[in-house]
């Protein structure tokens, strides 16, 4: 599903340059869960905004779906953007002034559904993440759990193949923590390709494999069995 | 899609409340001064349209030349009317018009007296001009001698429903006249708007001439041309028939044009003209201010949102994420400020409504502007709409939709320093035009205040003026005058046909002595008496006064100023003559130049004539300290003299001040919409210092851990503020210089422009502006580091 070739991230300012990403060699199977792991500033999040076409790479390849698209304008990277990669924050990142129904209606409305189907679909993914019950109140009325839970639901709405979690934890307790992971998983299970960064060891497991990047490097990469309690 | 922008917009307004209000203030009072100019200007336009042959009607205008000067003249003589009418073919119709000025009527059936405005016209009226009748037969209601037609705004407030034919009117005490007719209502925007017409076979009745060929000044002349006619062809044959009927001589004094109907109002400027009259330049003037401050408020709305963005950055990021496209997002940000727009109109109207009466009295007549029932306005509304907010939108609009979403949800954004620059521009830029508008304001004030205190060359205090012109004879205004001296409420009186300082401007065509073969003169001319000079304390240079006590002097005497004494270089004034006709005059004194007219106008050689008739005014020099006990004391003298007529009086001074009375209302208009371009403009600042205040707080913070004073704090945030404005006033100064020289121009005297008016002004901006920041400022330097710090 992902291939990447000798991809290298450098950012420019005035004065200054930084490599972000440095020889970064890393395919992803479709229905893989893959998380990476790295001190603060290794580089996870940019190489997160390079896989969900959010920012193009400096150097190297990249295929999604087979397809090249390291050099993709920002328009047409919008395009593929929506409906086939669904992202999640640690920050959440929902609209305040749009309410939960359209927050994660919002997806659709830039892929062009219907009111009718939209609503359905909307109710649906709510549903799913059992937050139904708070479908007309405002971001800022929620607790973080449920935001989270909102914001995974605006993820999953348009159907995406892909899902990107940006420490998806981070801002929650343990216990939402918990509710928020076992969701992923589920929707693992049920087919969807997932990448997550995060910092917990323990979440971390909940992937197949492990990438630990380093300085822009990637180190390590562990691979393991997927067991289930 | 699009109920998602309306509703995102309207939350996002209505969460940012400072935001919103700065903007939908800043733009309702731009909106409406473009809604009052756009109206006026329609207004303006539409004048004379009611009528519906407007194209084919013109008015015959007049020019009298007299040796060096000429005087053009709206009105004619009476007997060019007839005779054009019956030489030229062309012409369809004709019709005269003579204006009555104010009639006091009385209503014989309720017995209610009261003061209106007249008109006396040939019965084609009606057929030239279209003034449909609710009541009455239009084809004889001005027929017969001593037939009234009233405004339907007069029937209505002595008859009610009923029918106004048929009833009395007595005017002036004088005449009866009976109602034949009732007009329906008749639009603001005619010269012909009046409150009632008599006929003007009455006129002859009365005793007034209705056949001269050399009055001037006596009737508004108006034809319709056959449709087809060339007008020129027909002017090019008036001459011959001037000849015809005044002789070669005479005739080549007198020019007469024909003058579009539709241009009068605007463009035509003769004397005696049919008010209300027009002024283009008010258009401009009016057109560019209201622009400047819909502008101003368009530069707020562009400043705010822009110093705003990182307030909307996380929604941009996570819309863009979703798959938005940039044009989607531009999409969405413009409507939402032309959402904005429409709300700012809404308030726009309410304030348009508020301000049309201080405008209609600026222009000192009714507009007929109906703001949502005319197409032509409502298209301009939209447009506006539009306009404004693509143009206060889009800036922001493709700021926050150019924004990559990896930086802005890592919360990345640096570019605030471009953007501030942008800012601090647009900023300066508005101040450049609130320094400017205000220079030219206190300019204006400061040319009023000169002329209202200058030394005229005469003295105008305690100076009452008492009409005397009708019905009362020239022995009973001596009779009058001495009664008052006797009472010693006054230390002089005179009586005379023109007081200095009155607007009335009487030119006599005099040929010097050493000139006779050549065409006469325009001396401005005055007749007095012998206490015409101590009364207005003016000045003998030379030779002497009437002599007192003789009518000597009277129909042979006159006294010139020194600007006669130099424009006709007389080496010996005193014994030099005049010819009025075959009249010779002698020059007994000379007296010091005085402004008799207004600063506008240049002081003119001037007579004085001895006169015992032909007076018009008494003119009585109080004693210092009287009260309205004086003033009711020579009423009592009046009133046992001529109880018949009703006692008129005013004060010098106030008639002195009113010559300025457009001035002054240029001057209220001025400083009324420099005001409101001040007000807009520090608006925006203040919701700018808001957002530069929250964006340095962690700055602050550190600067006050280390050891920076709340002083400190405060002149670091204002001293932009300061370099803002004294660049704009640098800007600013030679704009309102030269716009200040030119209006200065109309005044023959005037005021110095001085580097003080420029300098308060800037000061003025200065103190605001600073006013305005230092509220946040000073917020932001007491409040404890630690916060600020930890806010960030």
């Amino acid at each position: 599903m992902i291939r990447i070739v000798n991809l290298r991230k450098i950012y420019t300012t005035e004065e200054v340059e930084t490599t972000a990403l440095e020889n970064i060699n890393l395919e992803i199977k479709e229905g893989e869960f893959v998380s990476i792991m790295g001190p603060s500033g290794c580089g996870k999040s940019t190489l997160l905004n390079l896989l969900g076409l959010l920012d193009n790479p400096t150097e190297g390849d990249y295929y999604l779906l087979g397809t090249e698209v390291s050099k993709y304008s920002e328009r047409k990277r919008a395009s593929l953007r929506k409906g086939s990669i669904g992202f999640v924050f640690q920050s959440f990142n929902l609209i305040d002034e749009l309410t939960v129904f359209e927050n994660v209606e919002l997806p659709l409305l830039y892929l062009g559904v219907s009111a009718s189907r939209r609503k359905k679909r909307v109710e649906e993914a709510l549903e799913q993440m059992q937050i139904m019950a708070r479908r007309n109140h405002f971001p800022q009325q929620l607790s973080g759990g449920q935001q989270q839970r909102v914001a995974v639901a605006r993820a999953v709405v348009a159907g995406p193949k892909l899902i990107l979690a940006d420490e998806p934890t981070g801002n929650l307790d343990s216990k939402h923590g918990d509710e928020v992971m076992s969701l992923l998983s589920s929707l693992n299970e049920a087919g969807t390709t997932i990448v997550m960064v995060t910092h917990s060891p323990a979440y971390a497991e909940y992937g197949r494999r492990t990438i630990n990047l380093f300085d822009g490097h990637i180190v390590t990469e562990n691979i393991r069995e997927k067991f289930h309690v | 899609m699009f109920g998602n922008y309306v509703k995102s917009a309207i939350r996002n307004l209505s969460r940012q409340k400072l935001y919103t209000t700065i903007n939908v203030l800043g733009l309702a009072i731009g909106l409406a001064a473009c809604l009052l100019i756009i109206g006026y200007i329609n207004n303006e336009l539409s004048f004379e349209n009611c009528h519906q042959n407007r194209e084919r009607i013109y008015r015959i205008d007049g020019m009298y030349r007299l040796g060096n000067a000429q005087v053009s003249m709206a009105s004619i003589m009476p007997a060019v009317g007839p005779a054009v009418k019956e030489a030229f073919p062309d012409i369809e119709r004709m019709v005269r018009i003579r204006r009555l000025w104010t009639v006091p009527i009385k209503f014989t059936d309720d017995g209610i007296s009261e003061e209106r405005e007249g008109l006396a016209a040939e019965p084609e009226l009606l057929n030239i001009f279209t003034l449909p009748l609710k009541e009455g037969n239009p084809r004889t209601a001005l027929e017969a001698p001593f037939s009234v037609v009233i405004s339907e705004e007069l029937a209505k407030l002595h008859f009610g429903d009923q029918s106004a034919l048929g009833r009395t009117i007595r005017a002036r005490d004088e005449y009866d006249l009976q109602i034949t007719g009732v007009f329906e209502k008749i639009p603001a925007n005619t010269q012909l708007k009046t409150d009632f017409v008599i006929s003007y076979s009455t006129l002859d009745k009365i005793g007034m001439d209705t056949q001269s060929w050399t009055e001037l000044f006596q009737d508004y002349t108006y034809v319709i041309l056959r449709e087809g006619a060339d007008p020129a062809e027909v002017e090019q044959k008036i001459p011959a028939l001037l000849k015809q009927n005044l002789g070669e001589d005479k005739a080549d004094n007198y020019i007469l044009q024909l003058q579009p109907l539709k241009h009068i109002y605007l463009h035509s400027n003769l004397s005696y003209e049919l008010p209300p009259s027009g002024d283009p330049v008010y258009i401009y003037v009016f057109g560019c201010v209201a622009f400047l401050i819909l502008l101003i408020a368009c530069v707020n709305f562009i400043n705010l949102s822009t110093a705003r963005v990182s307030h909307r950055l996380r929604e941009v990021g996570v819309r863009k994420v979703l798959g938005a496209h940039r044009s989607q997002l531009v999409k969405q940000f413009l409507s939402e400020s032309i959402l904005l727009t429409l709300v700012a109109m809404v308030f726009g109207i309410a304030l348009f409504e508020i301000a049309k009466p201080q405008l209609e009295a600026f222009v000192r007549h009714q507009l007929e502007i109906n703001i949502l029932g005319d197409p032509m306005l409502l298209l301009a509304m939209s447009f506006m709409i539009i306009a404004v907010g693509v143009l206060s939108g889009s800036y922001p609009a493709f700021v926050l939709a150019r924004l990559q979403p990896s930086f802005i949800l890592r919360g990345e954004v640096l570019g605030t320093r471009s953007g501030s620059f942008l800012r601090r521009t647009l900023v300066a830029f508005q101040f450049v035009i609130a320094i400017a508008l205000l220079c030219v304001t206190f300019a204006v004030y400061k040319q009023i205040n000169y002329a209202l205190t200058a030394d005229p060359g005469f003295d105008n205090r305690n100076i009452l003026l008492i009409d005397a012109e009708e019905g009362v004879s020239p022995e009973k205004q001596d009779l009058i005058k001495n009664e008052i001296l006797r009472s010693g409420l006054a230390s002089s009186v005179t009586v005379t046909d023109c007081a200095p300082g009155e607007p009335r401007n009487h030119m006599y065509g005099l040929r010097p002595q050493d000139k006779l073969d050549e065409k006469a003169s325009f001396l401005q001319g005055m007749r007095v008496d012998p206490d015409y000079l101590s009364t207005f304390g003016i000045k003998l240079v030379e030779g002497r006064n009437f002599s007192k006590g003789s009518s000597a002097d009277a129909g042979k005497s006159i006294l010139v100023n020194q600007t006669a004494v130099e424009e006709f270089g007389m080496e010996q004034p005193i014994g030099f003559e005049f010819y009025l006709g075959d009249k010779a005059y002698q020059v007994v004194g000379v007296v010091k130049d005085f402004h008799a007219l207004p600063f506008h106008d240049q002081i003119m050689p001037m007579a004085l004539f001895a006169a015992t008739q032909n007076r018009r005014l008494i003119a009585a020099k109080l004693m210092p300290g009287y009260t309205s006990q004086t003033i009711a004391r020579v009423e009592k003298i009046w009133n046992r003299i001529v109880p018949e007529v009703p006692f008129e009086h005013s004060f010098l001074e106030d008639v002195m001040s009113e010559n300025y009375g457009d001035d002054r209302r240029l001057g209220r208009l001025f400083s009324t919409f420099s005001l409101l371009t001040v007000f807009v403009a520090c608006l925006g600042l203040f919701g700018l210092s808001t957002f530069s205040a929250e964006r340095r707080t962690k700055e602050i913070g550190i600067r006050k851990t280390l050891g920076a004073s709340v002083t400190n704090i405060v002149r670091l945030l204002s001293k932009e503020i300061l370099i803002l404005v004294v660049i704009a006033g640098v800007i600013a100064f030679p704009v309102a210089y030269l716009t200040i020289r030119r209006w200065l121009e109309t005044f023959a005297y005037r005021t110095e422009i001085t580097l003080t008016t420029f300098l308060l002004a800037g000061l003025v901006v200065m103190a605001i502006a600073l006013a305005t920041v230092s509220y946040q400022s000073v917020k932001a330097a007491l409040a404890n580091p630690v916060e600020s710090l930890r806010y960030e």
